[in-house]
């Protein structure tokens, strides 16, 4: 949906190369380090990488992007020499079409204190076609060996200016000296947002004045105007160079519960907001959140097909009929289009073929189906609303821009409160989401034109409860255990288990579940999805007791204890994400012969992290001669921002450490 | 070896037929899909042109049988699929979807492997919006390449039951000879005809199979027919085959030497390396480490070259190639060096030690590895990983059938594994207990064979950093555990993985209210895999590659703690293997752990898994064994 802007008059370019690296010199202190000094863990490291961007312009074409990319890597062992391959992938749609041309690469190896160079061949450069979107061009690197460096060079032409590729500032691998130049031509006017978590280093400006000749035939239908061209003319136009630079960039590193690091990986984006002539605004493009709302509203790929109904209608009367609640007509709804339109696994937040071929075809994209749920919620007379979302994988949308958002779903609002609502995955309920959907917020696009932003994380927390009733006979443990889910639990279960037969089911929960013998289980209102499931067990266990002298020592909380902190190493520097508040409790009844005495329990403790992140409650309870034990742990925010990552691991060590303490028995 | 491994398979398809039941009323029963019918018609028409075409009808009937809504239509420069189409019913019966070959998305299959193959994929998928649904299809097919012949494989999937399935091979007669190759034939029922000409089979009434755990794959139990015939066309290239020796010198001849290019001057390089060694394995050993220092793995697969190494001067020049290249390029280099080297053939894969079969002359296999003739002890060498030691036996291609090519000959082989001894992990610790129940110490890791493997694709080439975070990870389960210092070495000398680490945990034995302490003996090795139940078990299990685990922990107590008492030793023998503890007091207030166990390979019937079982729950509670600590 990105669209070309055609203009009618050209710019030739002219690229002003300023720089210290230059294609070829490569150093032997280079060839020869034998580690990054900063970080010796770096397989490889990217000693310099440039982009410059200009734009060009042709008559057929319009303004395209001219963006010369160079690198320079240094791969200092085996585990680096995937670094080697490239892939470029160039999209097309309609006639339009990235291209990439000049590739060039070149190794160099050293060999008895001399120089080798070895040049990638034309031959090894290759366009696999991917599918009717895009191809990839991929090449690998020859003659590599730990200490060679590389170099690659190409030119890569696109179309789609509205938002320029991101400019990289971080990668998986150090970066010691990056220059990345765009020359912006005065009618173009971009929005500019960093993003990343280390301290970004600020664009120099630069101005200069340029002077293009340019032919022009005939006349040009653009959309931004009926433009009319003849002969030859030149143009004088001022040019804003953005100089970015940056050197000794630390590479970015996978951390557990991270989500996507790619969201903190730093970077500068780019998005067009306004045309200009002389000073004049020519087009506006999306510059606050209310244009987004406006363009998508009068979007007939978007905001035109939420008013689509007839080809429903028929279907849905009767669905509805004798329904009068709002939560049950979003019920019946939701699960009217899950079963109507199928999601075909492309995201996207524009319909590919309308809403009604849609729903005819069976299948869509995810616009394809929320936009029809949409429409039918508005249909039956519900107060809805699309909501644009960015999903994990696509990143946090940083300015006010529709190509930030690759995802719709929908919100309702009722009594005072709203549902948020997404028909692709069959197991959703409402509030109740894919995990892809939980990225921090949404933009509302309200019906009169105006946005508003929604906390995307579920507000209830899940809850996993577990009852066991066990029994310690002295040579085992055996008993029954029932755990019941809720919300954001439900969906995941739902996800695993449905389409099992009964031994399927027992087996695969057996397998869960360890120390362990799971004789049968049961679980109920599984494909029920209105309702919590309840996962029943009957078990026995040689585990969680051990005879040391004339005492037993047991685990209490049997399966259900945490063995391990999922939180090992010290420092974090992104959020945790759970994506939800939750909550787990266990209750176990476990009884004793009669010819023990107790002699020993845990106590009790309550501990709470700060500013109510969590709780954890646990208490042991005697009975006579059956012990009653209590465990909660409740988290209640859905993501836990890093300052707190040492309290989180300290709280899962307590936690840890409590649920571990034995019961002590001793022979009457 | 032979002899061995061939009697133990046709056991297992004798117990196989108790195993099935071709009962037609239980045919449905449990099954995830039913094929109604399932027709694969081929037609040789000549060495250079084969026509297939297949007509099936499968119900779904839950969400596990939904891959069969995935048509998946492979092609590439050497066949045109003629036409494709399919169609959807609903569970009444009413025709819901009719897809053409227009509707078929066209991608590229390449995967993540590859860097480049032009061979591509027409698929199609179907979303059901409800179950049962049935999903008919038929395609056409015309294939140059006649050098694989589709197999027949009716029970291809689990849980699926077969109402029938038919297989027809057409051929001109006085033009080719043809081979068969029948599996598991005997224990289903199964409708064969054989004239001259055409071949045919069918099969009808299949209830779902299932692989249970530690069970053989649907392969190894369910039916299935391959054919080969003697003269074939691949990619450009006509061949011959009827003998493993014909097929052999074909390849040579034709795919191979052609390639060898070496230039003069690695040549002369590599002899140069060599010329004073006079060891023909020694020599090896230095072509081999030299090929694993320049080259890395890239797949590029472009017409002849899925079937046909690169030239060795590329590989050379290029420093890169697929299996077949590499392995290749090191015969090359290894003929400079004068050392016999053979290019070998084999089904890869750590899992299943899948065999070529040697009853059927054809191209089989997915993977390249070099033979080194050795008198008793002939080596196989993995070209494709730089970091295995020369001589190791590599789990990936171990102890199976492989098809060795020679000049003008071509031999089926067996590889080399190792024995359980063999894949040994040593591991030796000293600690202190702190009185407040932190432990302190250092431990060495030692391993080999298979078990080298592991700590090797675990441990190796990472920084101290990410070392540390491997080995909190491996060691996990111990409380706020501190790594002050890690090495790891990869001795491939010695083929031996060291790794040394001092650590710290907190509380690592829990306090009781009275003062006392209890503590785990095993500190870094706790063995706890149980398979799970399985009470209606229907297949055979196995172990597929035996492994001891030898460890020994000296713990220095609190001085003002002592043991309230020593556990008695447990020694325990069975066909499963051994597993043997010992605990002693040694002077200074230190405790002694010593534990050995062996597991056996071996492939056991049925009603041996429940005794396995309690075998693995004894070494469980075993492995756990807690002392209590007194003051």
């Amino acid at each position: 949906m990105k669209k070309l802007i055609v203009l009618g008059f050209g710019l030739l370019f002219f690229s002003i190369h300023a720089q210290t690296y230059k294609f070829g010199k490569v150093s032997k202190s280079e060839l020869s380090e034998k580690q990054y000094p900063s970080d010796t863990s770096a397989h490889a490291t990217i000693l310099y990488m440039e982009r410059i961007s200009t734009y060009n312009f042709s008559p057929d074409k319009g303004f395209y992007l001219n963006e010369e990319y160079y690198m320079r890597l240094k791969i200092y062992n085996k585990e680096g020499f995937d670094k080697a391959t490239v892939e470029i992938p160039v999209f097309h749609s309609e006639g339009e079409t990235e291209k990439v041309t000049g590739i060039k690469g070149v190794t160099y190896n050293l060999q008895n204190g001399k120089i080798i160079k070895t040049k990638l061949s034309k031959d090894a450069v290759f366009k696999e076609k991917k599918n009717k979107y895009y191809d990839i061009y991929k090449f690998t690197l020859p003659d590599i060996k730990p200490g060679s460096v590389v170099e690659w060079k190409y030119t890569f032409q696109t179309p789609y200016i509205k938002s320029l590729d991101e400019v990289v500032l971080q990668e998986d691998i150090p970066i010691k000296k990056l220059l990345t130049k765009i020359y912006i031509p005065e009618f173009f006017v971009y929005n500019i947002q960093y993003k990343g978590y280390l301290p970004v280093p600020s664009i120099k400006k630069d101005y200069k004045t340029r002077r293009a000749n340019f032919v022009y035939d005939d006349m040009v239908n653009a959309p931004l105007g009926y433009q009319k061209v003849h002969g030859n003319a030149a143009l004088e136009f001022k040019e804003e160079i953005n100089i970015i630079e940056t050197a000794n960039v630390p590479a970015i590193k996978k951390e557990p519960y991270a989500g996507n690091i790619n969201n903190y990986k730093s970077g500068i984006l780019y998005e067009l907001a306004q045309f200009k002539r002389d000073n004049q605004i020519i087009k506006n493009y999306t510059t606050t959140w209310k244009d987004v709302a406006k363009n998508l509203k009068d979007n007939s790929d978007f905001g035109k097909q939420i008013h689509k109904t007839k080809h429903f209608e028929d279907d849905l009367d009767p669905v509805l009929s004798g329904l009068s609640t709002p939560e049950e007509k979003i019920s019946a709804i939701l699960e009217f289009v899950k079963n109507k339109v199928k999601w075909n696994e492309y995201y996207g937040k524009y319909s590919e073929n309308g809403i009604a071929q849609a729903y005819k075809k069976g299948k869509g994209n995810v616009a394809d189906v929320n936009l029809n749920l949409l429409a039918m919620l508005k249909y039956a007379g519900l107060d809805a609303e699309p909501v644009l979302v960015s999903t994990i994988n696509h990143g946090i949308p940083m300015f006010p821009t529709e190509s930030g958002f690759n995802y719709v779903i929908a919100k309702v609002n009722f009594n005072g409160k709203h549902v948020l609502l997404d028909a692709t995955e069959k197991y959703s309920l409402p509030d109740v989401l894919p995990e892809r959907v939980y990225n921090f917020h949404g933009l509302v696009i309200k019906d009169d034109g105006t946005t508003d932003w929604v906390d995307l994380y579920p507000k209830q927390h899940s809850i996993r409860q577990t009852r066991i009733i066990a029994q310690f006979t002295g040579d085992e443990i055996k008993g029954i255990g029932r755990t019941t889910l809720s919300n954001n639990f439900l969906l995941s279960y739902r996800k695993k288990a449905i389409g099992k037969n009964k031994d399927e089911l027992r087996k695969w929960i057996d397998e869960r579940i360890e120390e362990v013998d799971v004789l049968n289980a049961r679980v109920s209102n599984l494909e029920n999805l209105s309702k919590k499931i309840t996962e029943t067990i009957q078990f026995e266990t040689e585990s969680f007791f051990e005879e040391i002298g004339d005492k037993i020592y047991i685990t209490p909380l049997l399966y259900k204890r945490k063995k391990e902190n999922p939180f090992k190493s010290e420092e974090r520097h992104f959020p945790v994400f759970f994506n939800k508040p939750w909550a787990e409790s266990i209750n176990v009844q476990l009884s004793i012969p009669e010819d023990y005495n107790i002699e020993n329990i845990p106590a009790p403790v309550e501990y709470a992290m700060p500013d109510e992140i969590g709780v954890f409650s646990y208490s042991v309870t005697p009975k006579g001669n059956t012990l009653i034990i209590k465990s909660t742990i409740v988290i209640n925010h859905p993501v836990i921002q890093k300052a707190h990552y040492k309290d989180l691991k300290e709280f899962y060590n307590k936690i840890i450490l409590k649920q571990n303490e034995k019961i002590i028995l001793k022979h009457k | 070896m032979r002899f061995l491994f061939t009697f133990l398979y046709l056991g297992w398809s004798i117990f196989a037929l108790q195993a099935q039941n071709t009962v037609s009323e239980t045919t449905e029963k449990d099954a995830d899909a039913i094929i109604t019918f399932d027709d694969l018609d081929i037609e040789l028409v000549n060495r250079s042109k084969m026509i297939i075409r297949r007509k099936a009808s499968i119900t779904v009937l839950n969400k596990k049988g939904d891959h069969f809504s995935s048509l998946i239509l492979f092609y590439d420069t050497q066949n045109r699929i003629k036409d494709v189409r399919a169609e959807i019913y609903d569970k009444e019966g009413n025709l819901i979807k009719k897809i053409q070959k227009s509707d078929f998305e066209d991608l590229s299959a390449t995967d993540h492997q590859t860097l480049y193959s032009d061979d591509r994929v027409l698929y199609y998928k179907y979303l059901p919006n409800d179950y049962p649904y049935t999903i008919r299809y038929e395609y056409e097919m015309i294939n140059k390449n006649t050098a694989f012949i589709p197999a027949w494989h009716p029970v291809a999937s689990s849980g699926t039951a077969v109402k029938k399935s038919t297989y027809s091979f057409r051929y001109p007669d006085s033009s080719f000879e043809v081979q068969k190759l029948e599996k598991n034939l005997d224990t289903f029922n199964v409708y064969r005809s054989s004239e001259p000409g055409w071949i045919r089979y069918m099969i009808s009434d299949i209830s779902p199979i299932r692989r249970e755990t530690l069970g053989p794959p649907l392969e190894e139990v369910t039916p299935w027919v391959k054919i080969a015939i003697d003269k074939f066309y691949l990619a450009g290239k006509e061949g011959e085959a009827g003998s493993w020796k014909k097929l052999g010198a074909w390849m040579y001849d034709k795919l191979l030497k052609p390639r060898n290019n070496l230039p003069e001057s690695t040549v002369s390089a590599i002899r140069k390396m060599v010329q004073n060694i006079s060891d023909p394995m020694e020599r090896a050993k230095v072509v081999y480490e030299y090929m694993q220092k320049k080259t890395r793995y890239i797949n590029v697969a472009i017409g002849i070259g899925g079937w046909q190494p690169m030239r060795t001067a590329d590989v050379d020049r290029l420093g890169y190639g697929d299996c077949k290249a590499l392995t290749y390029y090191t015969l090359s280099l290894m003929e400079a060096a004068g050392v016999e080297a053979y290019y070998t053939v084999v089904y890869a894969g750590s899992s299943y030690k899948k065999n070529i079969e040697k009853d059927l002359v054809a191209i089989q296999g997915n993977h390249a590895i070099l033979c080194l003739p050795n008198e008793n002890d002939t080596i196989w060498l993995e070209c494709t990983n730089h970091k295995l030691p020369f001589g190791h036996k590599n789990s990936f291609t171990d102890d199976r059938d492989v098809w060795v090519v020679m000049p003008g000959d071509g031999k089926i082989r067996h590889t080399d594994t190792y024995s359980p001894e063999e894949n040994l992990l040593e591991i030796e610790g000293e600690f202190e207990l702190a009185e407040n129940g932190d432990l302190k110490g250092k431990a060495k890791w030692q391993s080999y064979g298979t078990q080298y493997e592991n700590f090797l694709s675990y441990f190796d080439a990472l920084s101290p950093d990410e070392l540390k975070k491997h080995a909190k990870e491996y060691l996990g389960y111990l409380h706020n555990l501190n790594i002050s210092e890690i090495e790891a070495t990869n001795n491939k000398n010695e083929k031996k993985f060291e790794l040394d680490i001092a650590l710290s945990a907190e509380h690592y034995a829990t306090e009781n209210p009275d003062g006392s302490m209890i503590m785990n003996l095993n500190v870094l090795n706790r063995n706890n895999f149980v398979p799970k139940r399985e009470p209606d078990r229907k297949t055979s299990f196995e172990i597929l590659r035996g492994y001891k685990d030898s460890d020994t922990y000296i713990i220095r107590l609190p001085s003002a703690y002592r043991p309230e008492s020593l556990p008695q030793p447990v020694r325990i023998e069975n066909q499963f293997g051994k597993y043997i503890v010992e605990i002693e007091e040694l002077p200074g207030n230190r405790i002694k752990y010593s534990r050995i166990i062996i597991l056996n390979k071996g492939k056991y019937p049925k009603d041996l898994y429940e005794k396995y079982r309690k075998f693995r729950k004894k070494i469980r509670k075993l492995e756990n064994i807690k002392i209590l600590l007194i003051k």
